[in-house]
């Protein structure tokens, strides 16, 4: 690992929004709250320096102003654009497989998914899933723990392991040279996991460290208990994985979780490389493989699917988790939305765009460009295979946590309620955007791979993207409209705050006098209001809707 | 480095979002504990007829240098309709001088807030607009990258922006969008790391190493203080300092023919003023300076112990020798600590080493994250032990093969995509001087023995030159989650 970068948007945090109106930026802020004292004074300190400093000094020069760059160059003729085609066809184990295939590069990746998941954990064993599925890269039958991740480094070969809330998958990386060998790892390793004793130990140990070091910090935070919030505490997909819930997973209970599990019949098989059909199903089922794997040719069977029972979002509307000192809070706002397979998708899709979907989103331009709240806000449609959410979410100053609810609460309600649709320009951005950048979204084979990942995911046809540029094309400003009116639900919506509730809260006035910081101090009756009783005097005022201010410790559970 | 890192997140997440329209699926998901599609595939294949499977990367590339100074590399590829248009400065933090911290990344930062003719925070509108991909920028201690990848009909648009914003930035620079961008900048600081656990360690343990006056002594996030004092006019210095012609390179990789590339480059850049390179002032490696910091951090549940010392600049013989210490340290599996840490005692939650390269100089860092219960003084020895133990025995040849198998079938990987190639070529020509090192780079470690890395650990690894910085959980802070 070398030195790391900053960069200007952390993509793993931040999708990105559109330009809503003016952006009166505030020139002056009322003095902030104290930061956390993040600059260590060290002792003892290092020598007195003779460094030498950079002497460079500004050069003058004079860049001629051409005619030519007071506008946008035009574009030249789009190339025709031939997407990678992705080919599927059945192994006799019941396998679906879907290849693309990349013959430039020596490389071979794949990846086997199951239905299945935490959403299955039985209550109380919440974490089942994904230490089981670790557990299978601990070591085969064959080989320790040690002589399997050794066997893997050597030849630069990786085997992972993992459970999502309703699939498990394991999934290979190699190059072409040394596939048969990293293959037979991979048989093994669905086929003969070791499940040692002392390996399952050691991990799952790990695992409740893990979650002690979670309930630290306002990200990690959020995170555990926003399907609790939205789904409810009892339902699989708001379930929160616990110290105690670890603790009563055994290893018997991955061993019939494998078993189960891990069922050929029905299992998609993933692709991507430097292979053919007739390649892949010598692996799995030509004679020379078969005879070196056995494994191969007893594995049979289909792993029984589970339902999943409605959703059952807590009784609350503001929720409420308290982290002292925290420098930032995370502000979501959650509610449930229609699913990915609706056939108003493509609508929806761009009106969620121009809310919440890049850097030029609204929110973003708001909460970022315009307040200088945030590092970066993001918000959208999510979707399962069974369930659609709307979600808004940011990480933001811990003085502008309410301002910054009341701030998502309007741009939800301005385009719901229709006083600030979507534009045109909006529409056609995002519309062009998604257009042109179609050929970049297929430019590796993984990329179009990934692509037709998620089509079957969902059970969306395989020629979809043939349709999909006129798909996008046709959508109009008044269905835009349309699906802001039907989708958002500002009324049924709650939020998520995570953050200092002893911290003072600023207010946004945007027609504050010339000279005097739009940013001011949250007073009420005269006196500062720290977060929680901006909250609390916020869900009392029902706002944002009736409901209650619930607090929320680290594993979700109301407080009394 | 993290950078490519990011980027290669970035690409996916935003491969989930566009080709789907869905906003997060695949990626990190806001709502339902992680409910999403499938998890996005690890690797990316790029179809590249110019790479040679059989032997070491080959591109082929056009290196040439504008009469103003400005570096150019051209990477023709027709087999995708896409540009990867990628901008180095050469500069970056350990370019600062003393109170202006976290500048390099500031001006960054405005670098994306308009130009002349591109108009006040239009550079992502008019991005995505065109389906553009890939946007950012980022900064390091060494240097500072600017990149987009655009439809391949659509390639003057990228070097437009470009251009404008190396020609034309001042005129629409304002204390307002300013002060904006150092209010952004702080909410990084504090999201990526004041509101994280062991944030603090990181700026304690460069404060321990580097003293003052070292441009490595703070982090290229830099210091609220320093951040919130900049001004107009220190923008405006650092741009004509830095941002002249002759301190950047462009390279532009992708569907374009080789004589329309040169043609376009010189309609956008060769019409500006001849400049000169700025000339950089190197900075030795400090003298060892052991140290033990403890810091107690609220938002820390585990001790964590950093163990770290000065070591040679990035693509010496040593800083390959290095990577390899590294990974024979820690490589779960074979990794001498990882046995003695995690596997065969547990007494840590893992364990980590890692060369950290930089231009000047750089360090080499452990980190190990304990478990609870676990003394700090069980695990200051046997850390120290095994440090020590690597000045006397060597390592075996299996500890060397494995980074060099690594490291190969990493540069295949890193070179699938337009922009993996871009910044591959831009990162050997910002540190050797030239694109092409491809080979000479995976042979800093395929030629090196035992005994030399033996003789680097011995040199740099020495036990009683360690700076220490442990982090201790903040005991009588208020829990999370309580009232």
């Amino acid at each position: 690992m070398k030195r790391s970068a900053v960069p200007l948007v952390h993509f793993t945090s931040v999708l990105l929004l559109a330009a809503c109106g003016g952006k009166p930026v505030p020139t002056a802020q009322p003095a902030p709250p104290p930061e956390p004292p993040a600059e260590v004074h060290v002792t003892p300190s290092a020598p007195p320096s003779t460094t030498p400093t950079q002497t460079a000094q500004p050069q003058v020069l004079a860049f001629p102003d051409d005619a030519f760059r007071s506008k946008q160059p035009p574009p030249t003729a789009p190339r025709p654009v031939n997407l990678p085609k992705v080919k599927p066809f059945s192994l006799k184990s019941g396998i679906k497989v879907y290849l693309v295939e990349q013959h430039t590069l020596p490389l071979v990746s794949m990846e086997l998914v199951f239905d299945g998941g935490a959403a299955t954990d039985p209550h109380g064993k919440e974490g089942l899933a994904t230490t089981c599925m670790a557990m299978l890269v601990e070591g085969t039958e064959k080989l320790d723990k040690l002589q399997y991740s050794e066997a893997l480094a050597d030849t630069a070969s990786s085997i992972g392991a993992f459970a999502s809330d309703d699939s498990v998958s394991v999934s290979l990386s190699s190059l072409t040279k040394h596939l048969d060998d990293t293959f037979s790892l991979f048989v093994d390793t669905i086929r003969t996991p070791g499940f040692r004793a002392s390996d399952f130990e050691r991990l799952v140990k790990r695992r409740i460290e893990s979650v002690k070091q979670a309930k630290g910090t306002p990200a990690a935070v959020n995170a555990r208990v926003t399907g609790a919030v939205l789904y409810g505490a009892s339902h699989p997909l708001g379930a929160v994985t616990t110290e105690a819930s670890l603790t009563a997973v055994t290893l018997d209970d991955c061993k019939a979780f494998a078993t189960a599990a891990l069922k050929p019949s029905g299992a998609r098989l993933f692709v991507v490389g430097d292979l053919t059909e007739g390649q892949v199903r010598g692996m799995f089922e030509g004679k020379a493989s078969t005879q070196a794997r056995p494994a191969l040719v007893s594995w049979k069977g289909a792993a029984k699917a589970k339902a999943i029972p409605a959703p059952q979002t807590m009784k609350g509307r503001v929720f409420f988790v308290n982290v002292p000192g925290a420098a930032q809070s995370v502000v979501s706002y959650l509610q449930f939305g229609p699913k990915r397979t609706a056939p108003d998708f493509f609508q929806n899709s761009l009106m969620a765009s121009v809310f919440g979907g890049g850097f030029a989103s609204r929110l973003n331009m708001n909460l970022r460009e315009d307040k200088g709240y945030s590092y970066g806000a993001r918000g959208g449609f999510g979707y399962s295979k069974q369930f659609g959410t709307f979600t808004a979410t940011s990480s933001v100053r811990t003085d502008a946590t309410y301002q910054t609810l009341v701030e998502i609460d309007r741009e939800v309600k301005q385009l719901w309620q229709g006083k600030a649709p979507v534009t045109k320009d909006e529409l056609d951005r995002e519309k062009q955007g998604s257009i042109l950048g179609l050929p970049g979204q297929f430019a590796t084979a993984a990329a179009a791979l990934g692509n037709y990942r998620r089509l079957v995911y969902f059970g969306l046809p395989l020629d979809y993207f043939s349709h999909y540029v006129a798909n996008v094309q046709k959508v109009s400003e008044s269905q835009v409209k349309a699906s802001a009116a039907k989708h958002l639900k500002p009324g049924q919506a709650v939020y998520l705050v995570v953050g200092d509730g002893n911290a003072p809260m600023i207010v946004h006035v945007p027609d504050a006098k010339p000279g005097e910081p739009k940013d001011q101090p949250y007073l009420k009756d005269g006196k500062p209001l720290t977060l929680r009783q901006a909250l609390t005097d916020l869900a009392t005022r029902g706002d944002v809707g009736a409901g209650a201010l619930v607090e929320l410790d680290t594993d979700g559970n109301p407080l009394p | 480095m993290r950078a490519f890192t990011i980027l290669r997140a970035g690409l996916l997440a935003a491969a989930a979002a566009a080709a789907v329209l869905v906003p997060a699926v695949g990626g990190a998901q806001p709502a339902g504990g992680g409910s999403s599609g499938p998890p996005p595939q690890p690797q990316q294949f790029m179809p590249n007829p110019d790479l040679e499977p059989s032997t070491d990367p080959q591109i082929k590339f056009e290196k040439y240098t504008l009469a103003n100074g400005l570096e150019v590399i051209l990477v023709p590829d027709q087999s995708v309709p896409i540009v990867a248009v990628n901008v180095y400065y050469h500069v970056g933090s350990g370019n600062e001088v003393a109170n202006k911290t976290g500048f390099a990344h500031l001006f960054e930062h405005m670098m994306f807030q308009g130009s002349k003719h591109v108009g006040d925070d239009m550079h992502f509108e008019i991005l995505k607009k065109i389906g553009a991909d890939g946007v950012n920028g980022t900064t390091n201690q060494d240097r500072t990258n600017y990149f987009e990848v655009v439809p391949s009909n659509q390639i003057e648009t990228g070097l437009w922006l470009e251009s404008d914003r190396m020609g034309f930035l001042l005129d629409e620079l304002t204390a307002k969008s300013l002060g904006n961008q150092i209010d952004v900048v702080r909410n990084e600081r504090r999201q990526n790391y004041d509101n994280r656990p062991y944030g603090k360690a990181l700026f304690a343990l460069y404060q321990a190493m580097y003293p003052p006056g070292h441009p490595y002594r703070y982090l290229t996030i830099g210091k609220h203080e320093d951040l919130e004092s900049a001004s107009v006019d220190d923008v405006k210095n650092f741009f004509k300092t830095w941002y002249v012609p002759a301190n950047a390179t462009l390279c532009v990789v992708g569907d374009f023919d080789l004589a329309t590339g040169k043609q376009l480059v010189d309609k956008w850049f060769g019409g500006f003023p001849k400049s000169a390179k700025p000339a950089i002032v190197n900075v030795p490696m400090p003298a060892p300076h052991p140290a033990e910091v403890t810091v107690t951090d609220d938002f820390a549940k585990l001790t964590q112990i950093t163990f770290a010392w000065h070591t040679p600049a990035y693509y010496t013989a040593e800083d390959a020798q290095l990577d390899i210490v590294a990974n024979a340290l820690t490589e779960e599996g074979p990794g001498r600590l990882y046995r003695a840490l995690v596997y065969d005692r547990p007494l840590a939650q893992s364990v980590e080493a890692s060369q950290s390269s930089a231009g000047f100089s750089s360090t080499f860092v452990i980190t190990v994250t304990l478990r609870g219960g676990t003394k700090v003084d069980e695990v200051k020895a046997i850390v120290l032990a095994e440090v020590g133990k690597l000045a006397t025995e060597n390592l075996s040849p299996k500890d060397i093969h494995r980074v060099v198998a690594g490291n190969e079938s990493g540069t295949i990987r890193r070179l699938e995509s337009v922009m993996g190639r871009a910044q591959a070529l831009q990162q050997y020509n910002h540190y050797l001087g030239a694109p092409d090192k491809f080979t000479w780079d995976l042979d800093r470690y395929r030629k090196t023995t035992a005994d030399q890395i033996r003789a680097t650990a011995a040199k740099y690894l020495v036990p009683a030159q360690v700076v220490t910085i442990i982090t201790v959980p903040g005991a009588g802070a208020p829990a999370a989650g309580g009232k």
